[in-house]
């Protein structure tokens, strides 16, 4: 075998292992929602405005901790029973670092390195980015425009599939089956894209272009987008970078991966319309450049 | 007394026809949930992901035989489940087909041809300030050391040294050394995995090729390297040995 594929094949599988217990766990919060929550209860629990509706989604990991995996599935069921596109927008690009696992791994990896200040950055840049481009993206447009085609029961694949009867475990975990076919597919791919790319890409290429002031942002942001990593441990692999690079690019870094990287960004087909999928992408992007640049100035 | 006759043969049902998406379905799900029971048994998902993650997965294996049984009724179900993930079926089977074909190997020399040693390793992490806690330098991973030299690399020279890693031919063979001793660090998953390193000096002629593992006794010297004074293994043993359960270094 060449030696390259078996490092994209070892790293990839790195990825999916890694991943698939969070995935499982997002199916299975989706799949709780999906059966056991009723709209009503979702219109009457959720904020309707858009500013409060993407203020809530954007707070709302702190109830459901789930990293980028659990996310999508998570935001989909949500927006399914009713919930605001705001809402499911800003949980679905908050919730990976405004979640409590999270921001207790940064606390832990840089409270005692750049300080305090560095995580609440994190944490609130994450939060404001999500919130303004929930509110842009949702705006002077009807839930039907933005959300990707389904069928009847909600799954886009067209299908019309019942649960059947039974106990509410066992339809539970036939839903979650379900969901784990549709979303697991974004992941595999994501993760092979991830790992090809790592074996074809050198980091420590990428690193070399690390002066200035626009270039090391957008190296990093590449980077979080390229390694493909979870929320949950990313702090702890940006503190390798603290003594090359400025603490803006490490920002834009721990901001951006979480939001967007290439298995997420699939899975974000499966919640929203392509052309949606592309505004995130390039939103998300353009204002993780701005604040990182503009931090790197300020410094 | 009555006559005996014959009884009528009981009427036997009609076997439901096999439901195949949900046989598909189960036995997808059972192999994926077999394969990662099998490699945390054999002691392989390590050379995947940091150990510390183990439990995780195997809480996700567990989790993933739940799906699995779930879908068991559906087999004879004169409903056949009519969901269309055919897609989703190929793509999930990756994983099993890869874990079936392709002997699960950790990361070795290879990777260190386009991506070198040291990209983190050996200057610019904080972490690296922190001592190790013992101050037995013969106890201490090249982790350790890392950290060690980092902060205060020259009051080193001379100090004990006993690591394990993988033999690289790299830069130190180039620049006239013997070898580099390697180890990758795993936060997580092998998808931030870095490499760090040692030059080794050693004097005697070796057979050890890359990715052979070693346990290299010596002291910190200084030694030049591509021109430049860095620090090295002086190594007054070099032992062959096994590849150690977790072939990473994981923080």
């Amino acid at each position: 075998m060449n030696p390259s594929d078996r490092i994209v094949v070892t790293i990839f599988f790195g990825i999916f292992v890694e991943a698939l217990p969070f995935l499982l766990a997002g199916v299975l919060v989706s799949s709780a929602i999906h059966l056991f929550v009723t709209p009503e209860r979702v219109q009457r629990l959720l904020p309707r405005r858009p500013l409060g509706a993407a203020l809530a989604g954007a707070t709302l990991g702190l109830v459901f901790p789930v990293c980028e995996c659990g996310a999508v599935p998570t935001a989909r069921s949500l927006m399914q029973k009713g919930a605001p596109v705001p809402l499911g927008l800003a949980f679905m690009l908050a919730s990976p670092v405004v979640n409590p696992i999270v921001i207790a791994s940064t606390a832990v990896a840089f409270a005692g390195v750049l300080g305090w200040s560095f995580v609440a950055w994190r944490i609130g840049l994450s939060f404001a980015i999500a919130v303004a481009v929930a509110l842009v993206l949702s705006r002077g447009s009807a839930a039907q425009a933005l959300l990707a085609r389904r069928g009847d029961d909600g799954h886009d694949d067209g299908s019309n599939h019942d649960h059947g009867e039974g106990p509410a475990l066992l339809r539970l975990l036939r839903h979650a089956g379900d969901e784990l076919f549709e979303m697991g597919r974004y992941l595999v791919v994501g993760g092979l894209l991830a790992a090809g790319l790592q074996v074809s890409l050198s980091p420590a290429a990428l690193l070399t272009l690390r002066h200035g002031i626009v270039v090391p942002v957008l190296i990093m942001m590449a980077l979080a987008v390229v390694l493909s990593i979870c929320s949950t441990v990313d702090a702890f692999v940006a503190l390798w970078f603290v003594g090359s690079l400025a603490p803006p690019a490490l920002l834009a870094f721990l901001v951006f991966g979480p939001m967007i990287d290439l298995k997420s960004t699939l899975m974000f087909t499966a919640a929203f319309r392509r052309r949606i999928v592309v505004g995130i992408v390039a939103l998300t992007a353009l204002l993780v450049l701005g604040a990182g640049v503009a931090l790197q100035i300020r410094m | 007394m009555l006559p005996l006759t014959p009884r009528a043969p009981a009427p036997v049902r009609p076997l439901r026809p096999l439901n195949r998406i949900a046989l598909l379905e189960t036995a997808l799900l059972g192999a994926l949930a077999a394969l990662l029971l099998f490699d945390a048994e054999r002691g392989v998902l390590s050379y995947y992901i940091n150990p510390r993650y183990t439990g995780l997965v195997l809480v996700g294996a567990v989790v993933l035989l739940g799906l699995a049984a779930a879908r068991v009724p559906a087999l004879f179900d004169a409903h056949p489940l009519r969901a269309n993930h055919t897609l989703g079926y190929v793509l999930l089977g990756l994983p099993l087909f890869f874990g079936a074909f392709f002997p699960a190997q950790p990361l070795g020399s290879d990777r260190l041809a386009s991506h070198g040693i040291g990209l983190v390793g050996l200057g610019g992490n904080p972490r690296w300030n922190r001592l190790p806690v013992s101050t037995d330098t013969r106890t201490w991973t090249l982790l350790d050391w890392s950290n060690a030299l980092y902060g205060q690399g020259a009051r080193l020279v001379g100090a004990r040294v006993q690591v394990v890693g993988f033999v690289f031919h790299g830069r130190a063979a180039r620049a006239g050394g013997a070898f580099d001793v390697a180890r990758y660090v795993v936060t997580c998953c092998v998808a931030d995995s870095a490499c760090i390193g040692l030059p080794v000096v050693w004097h005697y002629r070796t057979t050890l090729r890359d990715d052979s593992w070693v346990s290299v006794t010596g002291r910190i010297g200084q030694v030049r390297v591509t021109g430049t004074r860095q620090l090295a293994i002086i190594a007054n043993a070099v032992t062959a040995i096994p590849q150690p359960a977790n072939p990473y270094l994981s923080p």
